[in-house]
């Protein structure tokens, strides 16, 4: 580039500088500019209002599943000291209720039940003979059948009924293989020793 | 929500205005570009208009801003960005008032010399110290708006680059308007008369 270009380009460059100097908003014009703008912007959750909801939502959450675990977990506990209920997946009921009459009662703890263990109980009421480990004597007996998903609880007045009969062996303790006679209808009319040849569940 | 929190604990504050806005949106990074940038882009639309029609565009500017805040790249410098969206703003502008504005290149000849009388007197003589603001302001109203626009821009302090994507042009364009922007001020201003 020669001089004279160089000495245009300066001063080219110094008008340039001494119009933008005379040519600015006012301090008036900018807060104008801001005010109007900021008016538009539209307005967003701030970051730690988001940060609040989202613990808020997990605290929430925390408090259902632990609350629902709670409901699950302390009843049975309180009733079968021992017994974990959990391992279990039914647990079948056997009295004469007020009526004189025979009840049983199964109560699901899964809350869906698929076909395939629907089918199972069905097959498995319709056993004459059922085998189980006796567990745990109170009022009741409780019978971990060979069917481990099964535990058999028989009520206080059942167990009267069948020893009126004479339907219960003598000497059964906790710990004996026991073998359970059904009826056509699923009900349990005997209860004696598993006997020589089944002193433990078939895997 | 977990893009915020990313952003919380893992990622440096960008030195790049513009680019913390794209990402936050928060009005305060909107305020520091509008004063950092409001002046010249206001300088460059008077410059391309007049006052009254620059600071309206000046304001749909911002607006765009806020609209279009997630096209920003931070690759690109700010300022030619916003320029870019100002450029394009006015020109919308001009056609909604349905103005004529000179884009294409038929404009790029050298002016005749039908007004220099006006401006060549002694006062705005290019060589001569004292030229008045008038004067340069006249010689520089008297250009294209292409070559207006590119001289303009150049002494805004943008390069090449920054002004073919502000202008939508190829380089040899710019450079052919700048040669003739010079040329044509030189003529307007008289200093060829002056080294005559």
């Amino acid at each position: 580039m020669n001089k004279p270009d160089e000495q245009f380009d300066e001063k080219l460059s110094n008008h340039f500088k001494a119009r933008k100097a005379r040519t600015i908003l006012s301090h008036a014009q900018q807060q104008a500019l801001k005010h109007s703008v900021a008016q538009k912007q539209p307005k967003k959750l701030g970051f730690a209002l988001q940060l609040t909801s989202l613990t808020c939502a997990l605290g929430l959450l925390a408090f259902i599943v632990l609350n629902s675990n709670n409901v699950i977990n302390t009843a049975p506990k309180t009733v079968l000291n021992t017994i974990d209920i959990h391992d279990y997946s039914f647990i079948t009921t056997h009295e004469i209720d007020q009526t004189g009459s025979y009840a049983s009662a199964i109560t699901q703890q899964k809350r869906a039940l698929d076909t395939q263990l629907a089918n199972d109980l069905r097959r498995h009421q319709q056993r004459h003979i059922e085998y189980g480990t006796l567990v745990k004597v109170d009022n009741d007996w409780y019978i971990v059948s060979c069917n481990d998903e099964v535990l058999v609880q028989i009520k206080q007045s059942l167990l009267s009924d069948l020893k009126g009969r004479h339907a219960v062996e003598s000497n059964i303790n906790t710990g004996d293989m026991l073998a359970m006679a059904h009826n056509g209808k699923g009900q349990i009319i005997a209860l004696k020793h598993a006997g020589v040849g089944v002193r433990q569940c078939k895997a | 929500m977990l893009m915020s929190i990313k952003t919380w604990l893992f990622e440096t504050p960008s030195k790049d205005c513009m680019a913390r806005y794209a990402k936050s949106g928060e009005n305060r990074h909107l305020e520091q570009l509008i004063a950092l940038y409001s002046n010249d882009l206001y300088h460059y639309l008077v410059t391309q208009s007049n006052t009254h029609l620059a600071y309206d565009v000046s304001q749909q500017t911002w607006l765009k801003v806020i609209e279009k805040r997630h096209l920003y790249q931070a690759q690109t410098t700010p300022k030619a960005w916003l320029f870019k969206l100002a450029r394009n703003t006015l020109i919308d502008e001009y056609r909604k008032q349905q103005h004529f504005v000179e884009l294409d290149e038929n404009s790029l000849q050298p002016l005749q010399s039908a007004n220099q009388s006006e401006l060549t007197n002694s006062d705005s003589h290019i060589g001569d110290t004292h030229i008045s603001y008038e004067a340069f302001n006249a010689a520089l109203k008297q250009l294209s708006f292409v070559q207006r626009e590119a001289i303009t821009l150049q002494q805004e302090g943008f390069s090449l680059t920054d002004i073919e994507l502000i202008t939508q042009s190829n380089a040899q364009t710019i450079k052919t308007r700048l040669r003739y922007a010079k040329q044509n001020l030189k003529q307007l201003l008289g200093d060829y008369n002056e080294q005559a």
